[in-house]
């Protein structure tokens, strides 16, 4: 799991608008009035730095405000993401992922959620309705990740299948969410149902802003 | 965050853990196989920690315990002090440990209603628990026995050694299996040996036990001397194939009766033989006595004939008349039905008696007039009744009233009247004027009376022949009682035949009794008879192996100086058996013509 979220992290941070740049592959419409420009064929969201590059089969951007895309994907680096509707906000440093997102690797198969909010700024990602993975087995109704810090809160309903261990475990109060953390050195999890008070404060503060809008 | 949780989209499958199920973190394990679950959860390293209350759930049952590990790469579980419920039993053990497919359970202990199990280890096996080197104990039985195993809501046992004795081994039923049905509460031992003092008595292929229900094991073997030897069986049991311990349906006696001994005239021996059966309202006995009888100068023989058979129905007896010196018998078809208040039981008999022999018809019965409770008061009056016809004679009627008033403990009034019409002219119907009334009042302290008045009828000269009347007043306070009777057999023309007197006091601490009595007798003159002190003691038997008690008795005449009778019995526990061993002396008769000897009893029966 903890590789899976450093390729997460590795694809928000691609997203930082200033690195960014923007190829159309048709037509690019620019509205003089709203400053909007509108790519209705799509194009290529490219960042250079991390070499990194989005494919969407439209996208709307506006200097330094917003970019909105659909049907983003990207297959690169044995990171494979997509999501049907994305906007970026500089301003806000966030990304909003809706309509649903899916994102594969060679740790996480088939990882699966109905939206999902990035918080670039502070490395917090938010996936909310049916999250979902194939490998590993898992199924939660949100999930709050500090993919920095390497800590992930499971809320519950949650439900976590480790085939090899032959182990599956589940929660269903929604005041007792599972806590993670990913060693970032060793990559060894411990987990929890008792989340650091600090930590379960600050994470779930994300999962009320990304609710509140 | 509420609100955040409150978008929950959607339920994940329930994990099945129904027994588990409530707590807040629930992890399904694959070796053993079991569902762990807790309040709180802990993955650190390869510990698996669920604690603040954790919960087990396996094949066999649920345990729950303050905290459960589980390492999840060697598979090994443990916990301490667990305690749940397995197949209706309360289950606690100091220790249980799961490894690879195995879960186990060190000195477990087991207990549902008043039984008590207790094993060396408990290991899970196949959705059940297999036990080794188990003990048990219900109200009446102790088992041991080398494996067994728990499954559902049976529980079998190999190896199995049971005792009904306290302690000690002095009866053993053991079995190669047992098979206990705990919704019957009914055990099975299967090829078992009943052993007393080690000797093999008995290898019947199945004995059923009821460990929960109470059972009064009576030793059947009688020994005393009175006026000659008594010796024999009493109700021997016959064990049937299927029959629970205990619970026997056949029974044989083989006694005799009076044998030996100083010879005088009027002397009689007897052997009594009877096989007896019952099974719900159904009976069949059947028993013949031989008796010879000493007249000064020979003996003189008979046979004395005794059957009965209850079967639906149908009744049919044989009995044998002492006055008459013959024997009797009859056939009846009864039975007894109830329509609304009407209880009414028709008969139609066919008998030979003393007095008379021929046909019967009638019907018997009680009417309900009234039946009232409230609160603790409880009022009947109800209307007895008995007819019959004969084909040779006048018909028979007899009825009355009897009406109860009851209000917990603390009052009861019974008052009854009959009166009867015509002659009854077999001893199954015969029932004479009769007129009773008793009272109790107040618990602690009570009050209790009684006026009696019942006329006999002397079948052969179809008339009453004797009028019964009683007097009794009695009062007392805890262990504390007293009671005066007076009794008096008069003629029906009047003129006392007979009367009697008692004047008792007695002291009844639990499981002990001091009695004073002062006993009286007068002729039809009212010249005393008798008039005799009567004193005995029967000190608790103290409960345990080797308690022992002496009860004394003494009665001394105060009409003709000395002691009339005089008693002594021992009664002393050894693990399994109370043992007595009694003496009785009687010097003088109660009554003219009154037995006058020493006797020795002996008895024995399971503790």
């Amino acid at each position: 799991m903890k590789r899976a979220l450093l390729l997460v992290t590795v694809f928000l941070l691609a997203a930082e608008f200033a690195a960014l740049s923007i190829e159309p592959y048709g037509d690019s419409v620019y509205d003089l009035a709203s400053g909007v420009t509108t790519l209705p064929q799509g194009g290529v969201i490219r960042d250079n730095e991390n070499d990194l590059s989005i494919d969407a089969s439209f996208v709307e951007y506006k200097e330094g405000e917003y970019i909105k895309a659909r049907q983003a994907k990207t297959e690169a680096a044995g990171v494979s993401f997509a999501a049907a509707e994305l906007e970026y906000l500089p301003a806000a440093d966030e990304a909003r992922l809706a309509g649903g997102v899916s994102l594969e690797t060679d740790d996480i198969k088939n990882l699966r959620a109905q939206k999902g909010w990035i918080y670039l700024k502070d490395g917090v990602v938010v996936l909310a309705g049916g999250v979902s993975a194939t490998k590993p087995e898992l199924e939660a109704a949100l999930l709050v990740a500090d993919y920095r810090q390497g800590e992930v809160l499971l809320l519950a309903p949650y439900r976590y299948k480790d085939a090899s261990l032959g182990v599956t475990l589940s929660g269903k109060n929604p005041e007792k969410p599972l806590y993670l953390r990913f060693d970032q050195q060793s990559g060894e999890v411990t987990a929890s149902s008792k989340a650091p008070a600090e930590v379960a404060a600050r994470l779930l503060g994300y999962v009320e802003r990304a609710q509140a809008e | 965050m509420k609100r955040a949780l409150l978008l929950a989209l959607f339920l994940l499958p329930a994990v099945r853990a129904a027994g588990c199920q409530d707590y807040d973190v629930v992890l399904k394990i694959e070796q053993p196989p079991a569902v762990l679950a807790g309040a709180e959860f802990e993955l650190d390293g390869e510990r698996m920690v669920f604690s603040g209350g954790a919960c087990l759930e396996a094949g066999f049952g649920v345990l729950r315990a303050a905290r459960i590990v589980y390492d999840r790469h060697q598979r090994l579980l443990l916990a301490s002090d667990v305690a749940g419920e397995i197949s209706g039993w309360q289950v606690k053990a100091p220790r249980l440990r799961g490894e690879g497919e195995r879960l186990e359970l060190a000195s477990p202990r087991f207990e549902r209603g008043d039984a008590v199990v207790t094993a060396a280890r408990a290991e899970s096996e196949n959705g059940g628990l297999q036990l080794e080197n188990l003990q048990a104990r219900t109200p009446r039985y102790r088992f041991r026995a080398e494996r067994g195993w728990i499954k559902d809501d049976v529980f079998k046992a190999s190896g199995v050694w049971s005792t009904p004795c306290k302690c000690g081994s002095a009866i053993e039923i053991s079995a190669g299996e047992a098979e206990f049905a705990f919704a019957a509460g009914r055990l099975y031992l299967r090829r078992a040996s009943f052993r007393l003092y080690g000797l093999e008595l008995a290898r019947p292929p199945e004995v059923l036990v009821e460990p929960e229900k109470e059972m009064r094991l009576e030793f059947p073997l009688r020994l005393s001397y009175g006026s000659g030897w008594n010796f024999g069986v009493e109700n021997l049991p016959l064990p049937l194939e299927g029959e629970a311990f205990g619970r026997w349906s056949t029974h044989l006696t083989v006694l005799a009766a009076g044998v030996g001994g100083p010879l005088y005239a009027g002397k009689t021996e007897s052997l009594r033989l009877a096989l007896d059966y019952r099974q719900g309202s159904e009976r069949f006995y059947f028993g013949l006595k031989p008796v010879r009888k000493w007249d000064g100068a020979a003996w003189s023989y008979w046979l004395e004939p005794s059957a009965s058979l209850v079967s639906g129905p149908l009744r049919f007896g044989l009995g044998w008349s002492a006055a008459a010196q013959s024997d009797t018998a009859y056939f009846m078809l009864t039975t007894r039905e109830t329509l609304g208040r009407l209880t009414a039981a028709p008969f139609f008999r066919l008998s030979r008696e003393e007095a008379h022999a021929g046909l019967a018809a009638g019907l018997g019965g009680e009417l309900s007039l009234a039946s009232l409770t409230a609160g603790d008061w409880r009022l009947e009056l109800r209307a007895p009744f008995m007819g019959a016809a004969y084909p040779d004679a006048a018909p028979y009627g007899w009825g009355g009233l009897r009406f109860e008033a009851a209000s917990g403990r603390l009052f009861s009034l019974q008052a009854g009247g009959y009166l009867a019409a015509g002659t009854p002219r077999y001893a199954y119907e015969a029932r004479g004027n009769r007129l009773r009334l008793a009272f109790k009042l107040g618990d602690q302290p009570w009050l209790s009376g009684a006026y009696g008045l019942n006329e006999r009828y002397d079948l052969a000269a179809g008339a009453v022949s004797r009028v019964d009347t009683s007097y009794e007043l009695g009062a007392g306070w805890r262990e504390l009682g007293a009671s005066w009777s007076l009794w008096r057999y008069d003629q029906p023309a009047g003129g006392l035949v007979e009367a009697g007197e008692r004047w008792r006091l007695w002291w009844r601490p639990p499981g002990g009794e001091l009695t004073l009595e002062w006993n009286r007798r007068w002729d039809g003159g009212w010249n005393p008879t008798r008039s005799e002190l009567w004193l005995a003691y029967r000190p608790p038997l103290p409960d345990c192996a080797g308690g022992w008690s002496l009860a004394p008795s003494l009665g001394y005449d105060l009409l003709g100086g000395g002691v009339s009778r005089a008693g002594l019995t021992l009664r002393l526990n050894d693990c399994c058996f109370t043992w007595t061993l009694g003496y009785q002396g009687v010097f003088n008769a109660a009554a003219a013509g009154g037995p006058v000897g020493s006797g020795v009893t002996f008895g024995v029966s399971i503790r």
